[in-house]
């Protein structure tokens, strides 16, 4: 089966004025759909940066990247944009939700550009919402939710789409211990339905989730480990 | 949710902000109407004014000037006039298509004739006429002239030793001075002046004109057409337009249309420059949440135009309370400035609604390619 996700000798660098910092140099790896993927490593690995390029934020400076059979070094800008709405969910650490907007209309946000019924878009998010056990606080603002209840919009958020990939850097670094066991279920939750799974963590309690482990340093792979099967379930991309 | 409602709600999020962008456009607008509104009425009360300093257009019988001689004796010209001039043509002047652009036809008769025994020029024009005809008359004695009495030039009265309230012979008739010309540097301080029907009993030419004096009101003036449509009506006289009127006039109201122009122009582009800068901030500050909505799907498209829509809902209000206050700030400021009859102009506060939408998009313009252009990459490292 062909793997969702397919990285060949990516490097990163970044440079100016005659300094340049590597931050992955020649990585590797494929990754089946229904992985569920923890990637871990010290500061400054290059964890992040590989979640952005999976994730279609940036373009690598060398080799090649194909999700979902996507060659996205050879998508436009739009074509990116595109990619990351059809094919990516993006959790982040801080949630990073619209303070101005309600929890249901946060989740609506991937949906505006889109002519998509008013009365659909909310029903869709409601419906997330309500599974990641929100129903009933739909209309609350941010700065009305606790962090575990504003990770929880973030997931909605970044499931609108039904995305078949899911990106999280450290979705539990800003919670306790108790609501990011609870964020942790949602993942598994996602997880369990067939959906791939890459989070960037610290947290080596994830790795019981898990069913590979990628350890980065100083932008190499430094381990890749299996760490139990998984089901394999259709999705379509 | 859609674009346009998120741009709202941020606008809603960030009222002081918002405010803020929309006062240059309100001020920009608001004075740009008040003072379009403003020139515009003073133009037509200028133009009145101007339209009352006399006449802008002379109608003469058409004359073809021969020139006599015997042999290599030359015995100088004389002028020949193809017809004659009578008070029968005012009506048909009065009666050109354009009638309503006319605001007085003032006949007048040149005759020489004695006056208390001296012969001087005498000149006939209707009595209440006067005081149209002649608007910077400074008379000494009577304001007012009668039938049976006259008005002396300064030279004239000099000559005749009169003053008001004495009398002048003529024609074995008695004419009583009303009135005494200061000195006009003319050529009628020499003159005698009396109404038209009294010269032309003197001169014995019952009903004759010399020349008409046209006023005509010459806002958008078709003074061309006016004198075309005179010509025709009397295809045996000669019509001229007195052209350095008819451009003083116009120049007078296009110094003060520009003025107004240049005037609002400045306060426009500082309104633009207002929503641009503005607009660069709010860029600068929601890079984060460019980042966001980036990394959620947003095309380049999507970025600019939740920023156009943000920034057409500011200019759009702004636009349309500074148009609203422009009118009334005019309605209200024109008897200062010597308008009368202050009326509300719509076509300044229509332009300006339409002028300050456009001004706060192109505004927008740079702020919102720079925020589409805005790299995922870069705008994620915030996140």
């Amino acid at each position: 089966m062909e793997p969702i996700i397919h990285l060949k000798d990516v490097s990163m660098a970044y440079g100016c004025n005659g300094t340049r910092a590597t931050a992955l140099a020649g990585i590797s790896f494929d990754i089946r759909q229904g992985e569920y993927v923890v990637i871990t490593g010290e500061s400054g690995a290059g964890k992040s940066t590989l979640l952005t390029i999976l994730g279609g934020l940036q373009v690598p400076t060398g080799g090649v990247v194909r999700i979902g059979g996507a060659d996205l070094s050879a998508l436009p800008a739009d074509g990116l944009a595109d990619f990351r709405r059809g094919t990516i969910g993006f959790v982040f650490q801080a949630y990073n939700l619209l303070p101005y907007l309600t929890a249901r209309e946060n989740v609506m946000v991937p949906m505006s550009p889109e002519r998509i019924p008013l009365r659909e878009k909310v029903s869709r998010a409601d419906a997330l919402l309500a599974s990641v056990g929100l129903a009933g606080k739909e209309d609350r603002l941010p700065s009305q939710l606790s962090g575990g209840e504003s990770q929880r919009v973030a997931i909605a958020r970044a499931l609108v789409h039904d995305p078949p990939v899911l990106l999280a850097d450290e979705p539990t670094g800003n919670l306790d211990s108790a609501t990011g066991e609870q964020i942790l279920d949602l993942f598994s939750e996602w997880h369990g339905r067939g959906r791939t799974v890459l989070m960037v963590t610290h947290n080596k309690g994830n790795l019981a989730r898990a069913t590979r482990s990628l350890r980065l340093r100083d932008g190499r792979i430094e381990e890749d480990r299996s760490l139990r099967s998984f089901p394999v379930e259709s999705v379509t991309v | 949710m859609n674009i346009r409602k998120l741009a709202w709600r941020n606008l809603l999020r960030r009222k002081s902000r918002s405010v803020f962008t929309g006062l240059g456009i309100f001020l920009g607008i608001a004075t740009f109407v008040a003072i379009s509104s403003i020139t515009s009425q003073m133009e037509g009360a200028v133009q009145d004014q101007l339209d009352r300093f006399g006449a802008n257009i002379v109608v003469s019988p058409r004359a073809e000037q021969l020139s006599l001689g015997f042999g290599n004796i030359a015995l100088g010209g004389t002028e020949v006039a193809h017809s004659r001039l009578t008070m029968a043509d005012k009506e048909r002047i009065a009666s050109i298509h354009h009638k309503d652009r006319i605001r007085a036809v003032v006949p007048f008769l040149i005759t020489a004739a004695d006056a208390s025994g001296k012969n001087l020029v005498w000149m006939g024009l209707p009595a209440e006429d006067v005081a149209g005809a002649r608007p910077w008359w400074k008379i000494k004695g009577g304001t007012e002239m009668k039938r049976g009495e006259v008005l002396l030039g300064a030279e004239a009265a000099a000559l005749l030793d009169k003053g008001p309230g004495g009398t002048v012979t003529a024609g074995k008739r008695l004419y009583r001075v009303a009135g005494v010309l200061q000195p006009t540097g003319e050529k009628e301080d020499g003159m005698v002046i009396a109404d038209i029907a009294d010269v032309q009993a003197l001169a014995k030419r019952p009903g004759a004109v010399t020349f008409f004096e046209v006023a005509a009101l010459c806002k958008d003036c078709p003074v061309e057409e006016i004198v075309v449509q005179i010509g025709q009506a009397l295809p045996g006289a000669r019509v001229s337009a007195i052209r350095q009127v008819v451009e003083s006039r116009k120049a007078a109201v296009d110094h003060l249309r520009r003025l107004g122009f240049g005037v609002s122009a400045i306060v426009l582009l500082i309104g633009g420059l207002m929503v641009l800068v503005t607009v660069m901030g709010w860029v600068q500050e929601r890079t984060r949440e460019i980042g966001v909505l980036r990394a959620v799907g947003f095309r380049k498209r999507s970025i600019f135009s939740l920023l156009f829509w943000e920034t057409g809902w500011v200019s759009l209000f702004s636009s349309l309370l500074g148009a609203g206050t422009g009118i009334a700030a005019a309605y209200l400021a024109s008897p200062v400035f010597g308008i009368e009859h202050p009326s509300v102009v719509f076509s300044p506060a229509i332009f300006g609604a339409v002028a300050g939408l456009s001004l706060g998009l192109i505004g927008a313009i740079p702020p919102a390619r720079r925020a589409a252009a805005l790299s995922p990459t870069e705008a994620i490292r915030s996140l």
